[in-house]
Parts: C-alpha cells; structure tokens; sequence
C-alpha cells in the first residue's frame, strides 16, 4: 500500500513475501464474561432502586397510575438486565487479542469495531491491574503504555493471570 | 614505583544550585492567601493568646517561604537534570538528559518586574517537568544552551563593524533551506576568536554574506518583506565594546497579520459578539451594559497580546519561539521531537490569505501551557510547504498529491447528519399528532426535505476536501468543510495505529485509519477508505513503525 518512491500510487502492488505461521487469535476466556454480567447486574440493581425511589415519589404527589408500586421499576429492570445479558456476551464475543513477533493485534467493538496495531518496538511499559472479583476469578486487565499518550494506548480486560503474565515479559523484552 | 591509580571524578554528582535569591518574594506572594487567613484567624482570640499569634503565625508563614526556598535546588549533569525541594516531603526528580523533549523559557509578571525568567524543562512522562522559578535571564540562556547541547545563539561583533571581504564562504546553513535575507545563517558559530578564513581580526564575521546579496536558496517564509540586512534598524556598535545581535527570524508576524490575527482569533470574535450583544441588550434594557462590554473586549483582546511579537528561529537541533507583550514567553523544541505539523485554515482567516503552522511534539506533562505548538500564526495562504523542510525535514508528499477517499463516503456523511434530524423530526410529529394538530407533520416534513438537500450538499463538499496521501516516510491528510486542516505526520513516528469501522461504514464497505503519535494533540485519522485498502495500509504502516528505531521511543 505504501509506495517505495512513488507518492501517487503505483500500479503494481509490491511483491510481498509468504506469510510465516502466525499465532492464533485468543479471546477472553468465559471468566471475563461473568464479569461482564455481574457488572450489569449491578447496573440493574441501581437502575431499579432508583426508579422505586422515582415511582414513590411521584405517587405521593397525587398521581395514581394503574398499576401497583414498584411493578413498572421492576420490569424496567428486568428489561435494562436482559438487554445487559445480551450486550455483554457480544461485546465479550467481539474481543480478542494476537501477539506476533512484531506487532500486538487487539480487536474489539460492537458497533465500532477496532482493530488496533501496536508495534513491539513502541511499548514503553505494561503495567496490570486487577480488582477484587477479578482477583477470585483468576483475570487481570493488562495495559501497555506507549510514549506520549496521556492515557494507556492499549487495554484488554479480564485476561487470565498466566496470559497477563506472558503479555507482559513477552512485550518488555 | 608504582602509580597510584588516577581517581576519576564522578561526572553524575550534582552541583546543586539555588533558584535566584528574589524566588522568596515569589514564594511569600504565593503564599499570601494562607498570609490573610491566619491574620483574620487570629484576630479571633483576644488578649495575650491573641498578641502571641498575630506575632507567631505570620512568622510561621514566612518562615514556611523562605525554609521552601531554601530547600529548593536544581542541577544539571552530564545525564540529567534534576530539582529538589521540600523540607518535610522532600521531593526529587531527575529527567535524563536524552529525555529531555522541550525547554521553555518565560516570565510572568513577577518576573518581567524584576527581570527573572522561568525555566521549564519537559520530558516525556506524564509527571516529568521541573520548572525553575526564578533565575536571571543570563542563567536562563545558559541553562538551555547547557541541556540542550547548544552553544549560544547570539553573535559577537567585533568592532570596526565594515563590510565583509568578497572570499566569504558561501553561508552553511545544514538545516534551512531558505536562510534569512541578509542574515547569517543559524549555523553561524560565535565568532570570538579569528576568522575561518584567517582575515584580520578587524574584518567583521566572513560566514556573513554581503549584506544585500540574495540568500543561498528559497526566500524567508514572513509575512511582510524582510530587511535587507539585519542590522537595519541596529545601532552601530561602540568600538571597543562586544556587542550581541540576534540573528533574523525565519519567521516574524508582522503588525497588520497581528492584528488580522487579533480580529479572527476565537476569542475575539467571541469577546465581540459578547460585547455586541451585551450592548444591544443594556440599550433596549435601558442599563447601560459598558462594564460587560468592556470585559467581553478586554479578556480575548488579553489572550491575543500573548502573541505580540511572534518569531521563530530555526537552530540546527530544533526550534525557538518568541511571543508575548505582557508575559514573554519562549519555547525551545527538539528537530528529532516534532510528531506533526498542522496546518490550520479557519474560514475566514483563510479569505484573508493567511494560514496557521504548528507543530505538535512529544510533549507529554500536564500543562498544556508547556507545549510546544504555534511556529507561525498567520502565514501566507499556501505557503506552509517552505516552511516543512526547516521544522521537520524536507517531505516528498504536497497538497496537489492528495488522493480522495471513497465516494460512498458522501453516503455516510449524509445518513451520519440526517439521522437525528430524522429522529427529532419524528418525535416532533408524534408530539403534534398527540396534542391534535397532525397538519403540522407536513412542517416538519419540509424542514426535514430543505435540511437534506443541505446537508447532501455539505456532505459532498467535504468529501472533496479530504483527502491523503502516503510516501514511504510520511502521511498527509486534509479534513474539513468549512475551516480545513493538513495534518503532516513522520511516518517513523507512530506509536500506534487503529482501524475504525462504525455500523454504516461496515454496510458500505469502508473504514478508517487512526494514527497515534507522541503527542497532545488529536490523532490523524484517514477516513473512509475502502476496506481492503484499509487493512493493506494498516499492515504497512507498523511496518514502517518497527523499521524505525526511535531514541526514547519518541
């Protein structure tokens, strides 16, 4: 695609050489999933207290709707918990990360897709985080740093420990 | 006998030097409100306890700024830059010398009163800045000539001043293409001692061409002619004396680009149309609106003079910028640091024929104020291509390269508009049928019909405007409809690279490339590629990345 000596594009692409074998593409493992959905389930935990909250309320400003107290909140809750089911086992679905010699290929994304190239020789340092339901599962989220961002370039979540591990001495090296 | 082994000094130990003694005015000053509070505070205990504390605390605080003063230090190694302070959280930092990414040299109004300057030097890191306030301004130009690895800018004349003889060499200018006019160029050692050429003593600088004679190649990049030598408008030297001239800027803004710069600027045309509108407002209100309007005029007017005077040097490790009226504030980066160069045409200072350069580096601290940015703000229209090979490096790629990106991607544009236009408008007419009124749908109708064919329009107009174009070593992309943006990249400079897909981009068959370099500022992203030549271009573009080592990974 990038031309030897030619800004204005050749005609004839570049020979390129044989693809050596690459490693496959690894996804989350299941833990990351469940991590996924217990954080939605707190999601609609919070989402239907508050709307109980919101509908008492409401009732004690004289408004009278026809159905009982709570039934609305709860089932605007259950609905915000089976969207968040569904949601995360797609996003889950959609992650998965490639180390190779010279590059980490990370994709990601739902209705943005992603596919991220960073080059081995540009990582500056990876650091690893890992909170409490994270710790019991057995993941941790891994971070690689380059130079000049404010923010971490590249963040994949909810990796096993061991795969984190590797990630890590494998890129510092 | 045996010599004994000759100790070697440790070049790392710090020389630890103490800021200018004035600091612990500045230190009190900052310390003023903490000052007012005890004082006020102890006005609440009366007699003996009183008397003891209106005494006590205010020494307190006093003491407190000069013990701060006295605690902070700083020092520069062969290896690195380092400052300490604090007394009972003592803190030290140290930046490695090849770390080291921008110096900047200013002075707030603290320091234009008393003549001090503020040092601050940058790494990489997002902690990694020491700032040294205050020194004197001959310690400052030491100190960045002494981390940046320079020697002085300035130049010695020795008197009699007279013109040159015709055998000068020819200028060497190893990093502009386009010398000064008239002036020597920034490669020009200090001439304390003879002549290259052996000439007496007498003669001035033979590196100097003759004053009037035509540069070496390409002319300045001003915005106003240049002076035909540099030392109009000098006085002579005394004879006897050494007398510093700095040499001409590659780039000066002049005063009617100043003030055109001053009247586009965004917070001038925000400030006036505060101002007009507070006018208009206390007229019809009948309160006269003259504090508003003076402060709606006055703020922006302020950030403005903060570019009085803009100049750019090029020296042969980096750049120097020079700008403000009430601050003067300077600005050092390293060549080897610069990410990208921005060329930014807002539509209307683009209707005056002038456009702005900068340069974004791999400035990473916290402060923004720190980074490295304008080189030249208002810049004839179309002629930032003169100005690439004396900020970064001369580039194979130019505007007229620029390959277009999809057609469909005026499809995209289109639905990417359309689509909360459509969304309110259905919500408007559900509301109209609703309360009654469902004649009111054709309304809604039209206007959603008169916002399409406009935004089909603007979709159009500004997939012409984008466009990019790759060479082995660099990437330019232009992007916007009404105020467009060239954004010029190293290619051995990305940190990263990115392919984007939305939902629509998906269903067309396209996506978009994000570059990541070192740097603050936005990323450079190519839009709406077709996919298959996204992929293709992504794989190279880490190619060229691994190709490339960079020092410090910057």
């Amino acid at each position: 695609m990038l031309p030897d000596h030619d800004p204005v594009g050749s005609d004839a692409p570049p020979p390129r050489a044989l693809p050596l074998a690459e490693p496959p593409r690894e996804a989350l493992p299941p833990a990351a999933l469940v991590v996924r959905r217990l954080n939605w389930v707190v999601t609609a935990l919070v989402i239907t207290t508050i709307s109980i909250a919101l509908d008492i309320v409401v009732r004690r400003s004289d408004v009278d709707p026809a159905v009982p107290v709570a039934v609305l909140p709860i089932l605007f809750g259950l609905i915000v918990l089976g969207w968040g089911m569904w949601w995360s086992r797609r996003v889950h679905d959609s992650w998965s990360f490639q180390l190779t010699d010279d590059r980490l290929r990370v994709q990601s994304g739902v209705v943005v897709q992603r596919v991220g190239l960073l080059p081995r020789s540009r990582v500056q340092h990876v650091s690893t985080d890992q909170g409490p339901i994270q710790r019991h599962l057995d993941l941790t989220a891994v971070t690689i740093h380059t130079a000049g961002a404010r923010t971490p370039n590249v963040r994949i979540p909810h990796v096993r420990v061991a795969d984190g591990e590797r990630l890590r001495s494998e890129l510092i090296e | 006998m045996i010599p004994e082994p000759e100790v070697v000094p440790d070049v790392d130990v710090p020389q630890w030097t103490r800021l200018h003694p004035i600091t612990v005015l500045r230190e009190l000053a900052g310390l003023a409100w903490n000052l007012i509070i005890v004082l006020v505070f102890s006005q609440s205990f009366d007699g003996p306890l009183g008397g003891a504390l209106d005494i006590f605390l205010p020494v307190a605080v006093v003491g407190f700024g000069v013990v701060r003063y006295w605690s902070t230090a700083y020092a520069v190694t062969p290896q690195a830059v380092m400052f300490r302070r604090g007394v009972l959280v003592r803190r030290r930092t140290e930046l490695p010398r090849d770390r080291i990414q921008n110096v900047n040299v200013g002075a707030d109004l603290f320091g234009r009163i008393f003549s001090m300057q503020t040092v601050t030097v940058s790494s990489a890191g997002s902690e990694g800045e020491i700032q040294l306030a205050v020194v004197t301004a001959e310690e400052a130009e030491r100190l960045v000539n002494e981390i940046m690895g320079e020697r002085a800018t300035s130049i010695m004349v020795t008197p009699p001043f007279a013109t040159p003889p015709s055998n000068a060499p020819p200028s060497a200018s190893p990093v502009s293409s386009a010398p000064p006019l008239g002036g020597p160029p920034p490669s020009t050692p200090p001439l304390v001692g003879p002549p290259l050429s052996g000439a007496p003593l007498s003669a001035p600088p033979l590196s100097m061409p003759p004053p009037g004679s035509p540069p070496p190649s390409g002319p300045p990049v001003s915005s106003a002619p240049a002076p035909a030598s540099m030392f109009d408008g000098v006085p002579a030297p005394v004879p006897g004396t050494a007398f510093v001239v700095e040499p001409e800027p590659r780039y000066r803004m002049e005063l009617r680009p100043f003030l055109l710069y001053a009247a586009t600027s965004t917070p001038a045309l925000v400030g006036a149309t505060v101002a007009i509108v507070a006018t208009v407002g206390g007229l019809f209100s009948g309160n006269p609106a003259a504090a508003t309007t003076a402060i709606a005029l006055a703020v922006p007017l302020f950030l403005v003079l903060e570019l009085f005077e803009f100049r750019l040097d090029i020296e042969p490790d980096g750049l120097r910028v020079r700008h403000g009226l009430i601050s003067d504030r300077r600005a050092w980066a390293r060549r080897e640091r610069i990410q990208i160069v921005e060329v930014r045409r807002p539509w209307l200072r683009r209707r005056l024929g002038y456009e702005t350069v900068a340069a974004a580096t791999a400035d990473v601290t916290e402060s923004e104020s720190r980074r490295f940015d304008l080189c030249a703000p208002m810049l004839p229209a179309d002629t930032w291509m003169e100005l690439v090979p004396d900020l970064i490096e001369p580039v194979a790629v130019a505007e007229s390269d620029l390959r277009a990106v999809s057609r469909r991607s005026v499809r995209r544009r289109w639905i990417r508009a359309m689509a909360p236009v459509v969304l309110v408008a259905a919500m408007v007419s559900v509301l109209f049928v609703l309360g009654g009124q469902p004649w009111w749908i054709a309304g809604s109708l039209g206007v959603v019909v008169v916002i399409g064919l406009l935004s089909w329009a603007a979709a159009h107009r500004s997939w012409r405007m984008d466009g990019w174009v790759c060479s082995p070593d660099h990437v330019l992309v232009r992007r916007g409809l009404f105020g467009t943006t060239l954004q010029l990249a190293r290619l051995g400079k990305i940190q990263n690279v990115e392919l984007r897909a939305s939902f629509f981009q998906r269903r067309l068959g396209l996506a978009s490339i994000a570059i990541d370099t070192a740097n603050l500022g936005p990323t450079i992203e190519l839009p709406d590629l077709e996919r298959p030549d996204a992929e293709a271009l992504l794989d190279d573009l880490v190619r060229v990345a691994n190709r490339t080592v960079l020092p410090d990974g910057v």
